[in-house]
């Protein structure tokens, strides 16, 4: 209704809902609430979950939507719960459209189904967030891991029974996923692996240095929940820095994840 | 004698004025405990116990005792204690020998002879009943063995003897015939008496004692209390609750003892017991407030709706109350207290009672109805009310705003909590605010 009356500071037209499904999915689990910034780029967003020792940061490139159109910078500040519960009455390939007003109150979602006429609307409070934007610098990592994401997130699922947390060792070997907890130790090594028929399971290494890290298999569990979203993930390293796990999305759009490496108490 | 020589630190002790030649410090059984107390024995004048006036314990005073012209300073300082007393330097130890003897070496000493009290304390010298002095001979013989069921006719001499048994002094003070015969005269004024020959025999009585403190109690109402006890036991007790008392006044009668002995040992303010007879002379409290507690007590304790009936049986039963609480021996003292409430008693304090059930009912609810949202209880009543209410409100505020933010939490954000973050560094440690550029 608003937005018949007056038009919309943003509209953007995603081909299929499940993107944005999944990718809210995906970080719902480390973040409450948080703003997504949009610009005439497209759409970002970048939080921290509560202990601040991780760090989502998503870009949704104008490129993914069609059209895409912001005509000023605006912040929706979005319970993803919330957000979460309207985006399951779409159906996956229905058509979504994000529209807001010029400081909103709410934001629009329209799902029309590809098949149907069926048109549902839906407008979610906004929330005013006051967080925290970090600067992250593009950097050159000691070691960048291509995988399937469905193999990291096996390898995480399967660690986790074991342990708390995960030894993630790369030389020029081989990547070496280990943990050691109450009931005994585990370890997972992967090889760089050219599969020809099937590329989205070729395991590549890239490696200047040798690194030795270890993380919080939990958050790492939390993070493989975006596995949906690509056939590959992009696990770059280097010491003393945040993991970055990276899931790439169509039209240079994608979802990194940040994590701190567990210092000091190894298991 | 020589101060010096003595152990202790000297002390500084107030006199009454034109003493007899036959004025001594002596040591005697307190009436209370029993103890060795130091009392002035003044022939002609009766016997004067030591207060001490002290400054609270946490203001630190001390004395600096010099020659003639401390010697009038401090007279001067004492100037609201109305009368002159003579400000004598003497310890406890030097006392038993001849106290007097040696005021004319202390007022000579030079300045510079001066002496530093490390506590600066006020003993001073006020009368006491000789009744209190012989009440322990009864004690002895009523509480050794049977409490006051079987007493016996005892002679003067019998009962003396007694005490002296306990004071090593009192046979000092009997050998004045003057005193001798103030103490008979008090005895009977308590005792029932037979004649036995040429003998009077003794026998105490606990109606004709409480009598006598009935007596001395209402001249101490008609003086006036000390401004502190006015203010705490009488104000305080029966004013209806503003703010609320840590104690519930129904058990006032049983708490004033102990808090008088409180107020004694604090020592800033002190009631002498004030005798009838001739024993004493006229000025017999030396407290701090007493001068002022005259003139004050009347207008400014009664708000209308409380009868002054009530303040002054309040006021009667604090005085019984402190006499019995610090004169006389314990055994004696529980039948005086019971005698007190029971029908017999020769003051009925029914209606105080009464009120001060009233009064106790009223703050407990006060105190239950500002338990309720409040566990500070220092707020008075009246900001009580609205202070409440919004913050009850803004408690009701926050659990809602909490459990919305429960609900908006996802089951992930639930269980990461859980996650030990121990070594982990934050993000911030990592990337700086903003556009900050780090490079590793």
């Amino acid at each position: 209704m608003n937005a018949d009356q007056r038009p919309p500071v943003l509209e953007a037209r995603l081909e299929q809902a499940n993107l944005l499904k999944k990718v809210v999915d995906a970080i719902k689990d480390l973040v409450q609430d948080c703003n997504f910034d949009c610009n005439d780029s497209g759409v970002a967003l970048q939080a921290m979950d509560n202990s601040h020792v991780a760090l989502v940061s998503m870009m949704l490139k104008a490129e993914s939507f069609s059209p895409f159109r912001c005509d000023r910078n605006i912040a929706l500040g979005i319970n993803l719960t919330s957000l979460m519960k309207v985006l399951r009455c779409a159906q996956n390939e229905d058509i979504l459209t994000l529209k807001a007003e010029d400081a909103p109150d709410v934001v629009n979602l329209v799902f029309e189904s590809s098949e149907s006429d069926r048109i549902s609307e839906y407008d979610i409070k906004l929330m005013d967030i006051d967080q925290e934007h970090l600067g992250i610098p593009e950097t050159e990592y000691a070691a960048t891991i291509t995988m399937p994401s469905a193999e990291f997130q096996r390898i995480c699922r399967d660690l986790m029974a074991l342990s708390e947390s995960v030894a993630i060792e790369a030389t020029k070997d081989g990547v070496k996923f280990s943990c050691s907890g109450d009931i005994g130790n585990g370890a997972v090594t992967l090889r760089s692996h050219q599969n020809v028929d099937k590329p989205e399971l070729n395991v590549d290494i890239a490696l200047s240095e040798p690194v030795a890290l270890t993380f919080s298999l939990k958050y790492l569990v939390n993070f493989c929940k975006a596995s949906g979203l690509s056939n590959s993930v992009k696990l770059c390293l280097s010491n003393e820095v945040p993991l970055l796990v990276e899931y790439t999305l169509a039209s240079n759009s994608f979802l990194r994840f940040y994590l701190a490496p567990k210092i000091g108490d190894e298991e | 004698m020589d101060a010096l020589s003595c152990d202790g630190p000297p002390k500084l002790i107030i006199l009454p004025k034109d003493r007899s030649a036959g004025a001594r410090i002596c040591t005697l059984a307190h009436p209370r405990t029993s103890n060795p107390s130091r009392f002035l024995f003044e022939p002609e004048k009766g016997i004067y116990e030591f207060t001490k006036v002290a400054a609270p314990k946490s203001t630190y005073r001390s004395w600096l005792i010099g020659g003639r012209a401390r010697h009038v300073k401090l007279k001067a300082g004492l100037k609201s204690t109305n009368g002159t007393r003579s400000v004598e330097r003497s310890q406890s130890a030097a006392s038993e020998a001849s106290p007097s003897a040696d005021i004319e070496h202390t007022t000579e000493r030079p300045i510079s002879d001066g002496y530093v009290i490390k506590n600066a304390e006020i003993m001073v010298a006020t009368p006491i009943d000789y009744l209190f002095l012989v009440l322990t001979s009864f004690t002895t013989s009523s509480s050794a063995k049977s409490p006051s069921s079987k007493r016996l006719f005892l002679s003067a001499d019998d009962l003396f003897e007694r005490v002296s048994e306990k004071s090593k002094h009192f046979n000092q003070i009997l050998g004045h015939q003057k005193s001798r015969l103030a103490m008979e005269e008090r005895m009977q004024a308590v005792c029932v008496m037979v004649d036995a020959g040429d003998e009077k025999m003794y026998r105490l009585s606990d109606e004709k004692l409480l009598n006598e403190l009935v007596l001395k109690g209402k001249a101490i109402v008609e003086r006036g209390l000390p401004n502190t006890m006015e203010e705490r036991f009488i104000r305080k007790a029966l004013e209806t609750p503003v703010m609320v008392l840590k104690r519930g006044e129904g058990s006032m009668s049983e708490a004033t003892p102990s808090q008088t002995d409180t107020l004694m040992s604090e020592s800033t303010t002190s009631e002498s017991v004030h005798p009838q007879t001739s024993t004493t002379t006229s000025d017999s409290t030396m407290s701090v407030g007493s001068a002022a507690t005259e003139i004050t007590i009347p207008d400014d304790t009664a708000p209308p709706p409380i009868p002054n009936e009530l303040y002054h049986l309040l006021r009667m039963r604090t005085a019984l109350s402190y006499m019995i609480s610090s004169y006389i021996p314990p055994t004696l003292a529980s039948a005086l207290n019971t005698l007190l409430s029971s029908p017999q008693s020769p003051i009925d304090f029914e209606p105080l009672n009464e009120r001060l059930a009233s009064i106790a009912k009223i703050r407990a609810e006060a105190l239950s109805s500002r338990s309720l949202g409040d566990f500070s209880r220092k707020r008075s009543m009246y900001e009580e009310d609205d202070v409440a209410e919004t913050r009850a409100e803004k408690k009701r505020r926050k659990e809602e705003e909490e459990e919305k933010k429960k609900a908006g939490e996802s089951r992930g954000v639930r269980d990461l909590k859980k996650v030990d973050t121990k070594g982990m560094k934050k993000m911030s440690d990592f990337f700086g605010k903003a556009a900050a550029v780090k490079n590793k």
